[in-house]
């Protein structure tokens, strides 16, 4: 698989997701068909709120046990009208359907990795397949689309996440330096020690009405 | 599974109840053999040769929640010498029962003491459990009634559990004016636990900084540029992040990890050619001024 999909947060600080409202996963139904039967497949619907049109940059969703994910999309064709078309075509979520690797992974899908343009797209089809009898529901849930032209949520990390390593290196350490490791150790458990003490503060007070030994006289009162 | 189970569990009470005469019929044998009068067995009634005294014996005596309770304080406490632990634990039990008087204020304290030292504070149900029985001890004063413990007591205990350790007298004093109580006042459990918990844990800060200086200095000393660049970077980590916790512990985790320290460490000696040295006094009550600013004074 290409990397196209990796796990990521829903959405960082400082961007929004554009509003939609995705209706639950319908499964197919055949026609006369029994209402137990499982057919493997799943439709979930969404639609931009009064028809505006919308340019996606970025789809994020949570899995949850879908195997192979296609998408379509409604976009204006030739002569005004409106046509849909496949963008994205049977994206493996789970590489082995019947076991749980990837089933409730994020993924995080970029304009990209589609087929097509996705740009004015007034609805979106989510088709979900999932060939394995072993999971009895399949869905994908959590499900956002950002419009482009805002920043990724990885420019908010402080900098000693972003840079976990010194951004210099020193060019030669003096040789008389105490070893870094153990330095390293001691200075972390005595942190840690202070941690202790800041976690488990007593709650109680024995009530004092003094400041500095002295009583306020209102606070004294004869009953 | 369950068909498979019940086999098992049948099996159980047949063995129980051969094992049981095994006892039976060994314990009688010493207690008839020897015509020594015992002074635990003299019970009226002279029931002490039937059949299945011996565990009728250890009930009557006490022993058996003797050894379970010891038992207990021996899992909680974990010592590197099991041995010497519960010798020291029985020689307390014959000396507290000695004291047929109510005992006073200073064995009250040394069994307080005891009672908080058993358990490393760590083991924070144990140790709360410790703390709560050394609280019921200082605060039984005699003639039956429950005094409480008062700011004196309390202050007494706190000065006793800092003298165990290698903690700068300045150290504990800055650090009992924090957390003591006056002596006229009534002190919470939870300022008392606290107040215990806090000297526990600045005996362990001081051995730590007492490794640390071992670490930064080879002999006696260490140079005074090393000991404040990384007496800087606890500092810092210490003020760092207000936010949540797991944010706040890695970013500790990442100000104090090895490559930084190195760094912090490297451009110090860097700074000036010539350095001058920080004894062992100067570097431990540096650092223990550090973790008393932490502690939450008692108000």
């Amino acid at each position: 698989m290409s990397g196209a999909a990796g796990p990521g947060p829903p959405a960082g600080p400082g961007r929004s997701p554009l509003p939609c409202a995705p209706r639950p996963a319908a499964p197919l139904q055949l026609a006369g068909g029994a209402e137990a039967a499982r057919p493997g497949v799943a439709v979930i619907d969404l639609r931009f709120p009064r028809g505006a049109a919308a340019d996606v940059q970025e789809i994020v969703f949570r899995n949850f046990y879908t195997a192979f994910l296609s998408i379509r999309v409604q976009r204006p064709g030739p002569g005004g009208s409106q046509r849909w078309v496949t963008c994205l075509r049977d994206l493996c979520l789970m590489p082995c359907p019947h076991t749980e690797e990837g089933s409730q992974d994020y993924f995080c899908l970029h304009r990209h990795q589609m087929l097509c343009d996705v740009d004015q797209v007034t609805a979106m089809r989510f088709i979900l397949r999932q060939p394995s009898p072993v999971w009895l529901h399949f869905t994908i849930e959590d499900l956002q689309i950002f419009p482009p032209g805002q920043k990724s949520p990885q420019k908010d990390f402080p900098s000693w996440l972003s840079q976990l390593t010194p951004p210099e290196q020193p060019a030669s350490l003096h040789g008389e330096l105490p070893d870094p490791e153990k330095v390293s150790t001691e200075v972390q458990q005595m942190w840690v020690l202070t941690e202790v003490i800041r976690a488990r503060q007593a709650a109680a007070r024995i009530g004092r009405f003094d400041v500095d030994g002295c009583y306020d006289v209102n606070l004294l009162s004869y009953t | 599974m369950a068909a498979q189970k019940l086999p098992a569990r049948a099996e159980v009470p047949p063995k129980m109840a051969a094992y049981e005469k095994r006892r039976a019929a060994a314990a009688p044998v010493p207690a008839g053999g020897s015509g020594l009068p015992e002074p635990g067995r003299a019970a009226p009634g002279g029931g002490g040769l039937a059949e299945g005294s011996a565990a009728e014996f250890l009930l009557r005596a006490g022993v058996t929640a003797m050894v379970r309770e010891a038992l207990l304080k021996v899992l909680e406490a974990r010592p590197a010498e099991p041995v010497s632990f519960l010798a020291e634990y029985f020689e307390r039990l014959v000396l507290a029962e000695a004291a047929a008087e109510p005992p006073g204020p200073p064995q009250r304290l040394a069994r307080a003491l005891w009672y908080v030292c058993l358990a490393h504070h760590s083991h924070r149900t144990a140790f709360d459990s410790n703390a709560g029985a050394a609280y019921e001890v200082l605060g039984c004063g005699g003639r039956r009634r429950a005094a409480g413990v008062d700011g004196r007591l309390y202050s007494e205990l706190l000065r006793r559990i800092c003298q165990r350790g290698a903690a700068p007298a300045e150290a504990a004093a800055e650090l009992l004016r924090r957390v003591r109580c006056r002596d006229h006042e009534a002190v919470p459990f939870d300022v008392f636990r606290y107040g215990v918990l806090t000297c526990c844990v600045l005996l362990e800060f001081a051995a730590k900084a007492d490794a640390l200086f071992a670490v930064l200095g080879a002999g006696g000393s260490a140079d005074t540029r090393l000991c404040q660049a990384v007496l800087r970077a606890l500092e810092d980590a210490l003020g760092a992040g207000h936010g949540s916790r797991p944010g706040r512990y890695l970013e500790a985790g990442s100000r104090l990890g090895p490559d930084r320290l190195a760094l912090a460490m490297d451009q110090a000696l860097q700074e000036r050619k010539l350095g001058s040295s920080m004894s062992r006094e100067e570097f431990l009550r540096k650092a223990t001024a550090l973790f008393i600013a932490k502690v939450k004074p008692v108000e």
